[in-house]
């Protein structure tokens, strides 16, 4: 300590002005701590709960899904700061409560046990008011938390399902890819885009486009790349990529994993527009693709993929050329990716037949 | 007399939903008896013929009669069958477990795969023994409980030593999955006995990679776990 500092100021503080913290700023940065405190207590619980009825075994080579988390005031007054709170950014931002439950949640949670939690980034807990706190506290309650010392305001609890199989896409990611509903078919009709605006507007728009394009068509998709061949069907929209973990969820879109030399972050986009499906490279990728002919997919140009046929793409084309280069042997370096659109048979054509005496 | 460790796991009717309703899978594991049908979905009431199948054999106490066992079991519901559904047929995987052994029954077009531990335990799991499929080929089933074909009830037992998984599957995932696939989930088993939280886990991994492959039939899939000694 400075001398001059036992007659009134602190030396370091002279000349800082004091700006005093408005209350709802106050309250949002408490809230957000003890919030992701008791939130993460709670997955923790539940994880703790889920993981001692399975194999470690089991547990290494999958995860758990957060299916929801809900969130409840313990007081009157924390219910009422904590609805006015979120109403009076909701009237500013209608996607507030998405973006502030961002900052709460991880992408990931993980136990001692080795198992693991994974949040899909369009999770938003729910706020429980319920009517015991909207009653005020009695004096032996009031009491009673002064004694306890630092006041409790919220708990949560958490919800998991799982486990799922790492390799395989998660269910929930593909029940909200369905979910979203084929919202694109209808403005689409409206709006009437071309194909290729439709490439320009899937760029700009992002994950808008593709949350609100997700369709009940599905293509088979076959892929042979380092981790060798495997085929799935899958519902549009789909990416195909080196690192197509983020668009999964984040923007309503399916993504396949490509593991091979020359691939692009977002090598391929599968859609549908107005029942006809199409791929196209996105303006991103710094490699395209060829078909079987040779033909060079360009950055934004759609291709169409009609129903009863298979288009065979083959990487590792540079974006600045129109032949695709010879020798592309190696799925390892050269991914090959087949696509086709999957129709359903209709109820009863695939039935088994009653066997009948010959 | 060795004492049996019997645990199970299942998920049925696993797949789109406006195709599901026609496997039935029921167990009576205090008898240590499982059974997993699949009806012919050419017929509307093949789904309930199969549920009470199922049901029926489950419950059925001349499954442990040591001179027919499934056999006899199996032909007396066939005729029941025929009465009570008459233009319907299943399927049948069965299973019963006890300290004298393992004993399996199959009819139809789903498939059984028996797998045991190697090495007393400790290696990985081996194809021990697989039931016969009777299919034709154009893959329909030759012969079915409650159709006008049923020439013979498959039947194999095993003597209680060691550690056994069967896995009995339905035939749109074993369909749509090879062995190679089927074996690598169930690597996934440690050496501990599993849970039937385990089982049921394998199980749903094995339905899922079945509908991912675009398999529009019924998906479903039962495991028993049975260690002896």
């Amino acid at each position: 300590m400075k001398l001059k500092d036992l007659f009134g100021r602190k030396s370091d503080e002279k000349g800082v002005e004091h700006v005093t913290t408005r209350e709802t700023d106050s309250f949002a940065n408490g809230v957000l701590f003890e919030i992701k405190a008791v939130v993460g207590s709670a997955i923790a619980q539940a994880l703790q709960d889920k993981e001692g009825r399975y194999m470690k075994s089991i547990l290494q080579e999958s995860h758990f899904l957060l299916q929801g988390v809900s969130i409840k005031a313990l007081d009157r007054e924390t219910a009422r700061l904590m609805e006015d709170f979120i109403a009076t950014h909701e009237s500013i931002e209608p996607e507030f409560r998405r973006t502030f439950f961002r900052q709460i949640l991880q992408s990931e949670y993980r136990s001692s046990g080795g198992a693991r939690v994974k949040v899909m980034p369009d999770l938003v807990p729910v706020i429980e008011l319920d009517r015991q706190t909207l009653e005020p506290q009695t004096e032996d309650e009031s009491f009673i938390l002064s004694l306890k010392g630092r006041r409790v305001r919220f708990e949560a609890q958490a919800v998991l399902e799982g486990p799922v199989r790492n390799a395989a896409a998660s269910p929930a990611a593909q029940e909200s890819s369905r979910a979203a509903g084929s919202a694109f078919g209808r403005a689409a009709t409206g709006t009437s885009p071309g194909p290729r605006a439709a490439s320009d507007f899937a760029n700009t728009q992002g994950p808008a486009f593709f949350k609100s394009s997700a369709s009940s068509t599905e293509v088979r998709v076959t892929v042979h790349d380092r981790a060798g061949r495997r085929t799935r069907q899958v519902p549009l929209p789909v990416l195909l990529g080196r690192d197509v973990s983020q668009a999964q969820g984040q923007e309503g879109v399916l993504g396949i994993e490509l593991d091979a030399t020359y691939v692009s972050r977002r090598q391929l986009l599968i859609f549908e527009l107005l029942g006809q499906v199409y791929c196209f490279v996105p303006r991103s990728a710094s490699l395209t693709m060829s078909t079987h002919d040779q033909q060079v997919l360009r950055a934004d140009c759609l291709q169409a993929l009609p129903s009863g046929t298979k288009l065979a793409l083959t990487g590792g084309v540079p974006m600045d050329t129109l032949l695709a280069p010879p020798q592309r042997h190696s799925a390892a370096d050269y991914p090959l990716i087949e696509l086709e659109r999957a129709e359903a048979p209709p109820i009863g054509q695939d039935a088994t037949p009653r066997p009948k005496a010959v | 007399m060795s004492a049996l460790r019997l645990v199970s796991g299942s998920c049925i009717n696993h797949g789109r939903p406006d195709r599901l309703g026609f496997d039935a899978y029921a167990s009576h594991p205090g008898h240590g008896v499982f059974v997993l049908c699949d009806g012919a979905n050419s017929c509307p009431d093949s789904g309930k013929a199969a549920q009470w199948l199922s049901q029926s054999l489950a419950n059925d106490p001349r499954v442990f009669d040591d001179q027919g066992g499934f056999d006899l079991c199996l032909r007396s519901l066939h005729r029941d069958m025929i009465e009570q559904f008459p233009i319907t047929a299943a399927t049948v995987l069965a299973l019963r477990v006890d300290a004298q052994g393992m004993a399996l029954a199959s009819v139809g077009d789903s498939r059984l795969i028996l797998l045991r531990r190697s090495l007393a335990g400790w290696g990985p799991w081996r194809r021990v023994h697989e039931m016969p499929r009777d299919l034709n080929e154009e893959g329909h089933p030759t012969q079915l409980l409650g159709s006008e074909v049923l020439d013979q009830v498959h039947q194999a037992h095993f003597a209680p030593r060691g550690r056994f998984l069967a896995v009995l599957m339905t035939d749109g995932v074993a369909n749509s999955l090879d062995d190679e696939e089927v074996f690598e989930v169930v690597a996934a088993l440690g050496r501990l006995t599993p849970s039937a939280h385990d089982l049921d886990y394998l199980c749903q991994t094995l339905t899922g990679m079945a509908l991912e492959r675009g398999c529009y039939d019924d998906l479903s899939v039962v495991m028993i776990y049975a260690g002896f000694g």
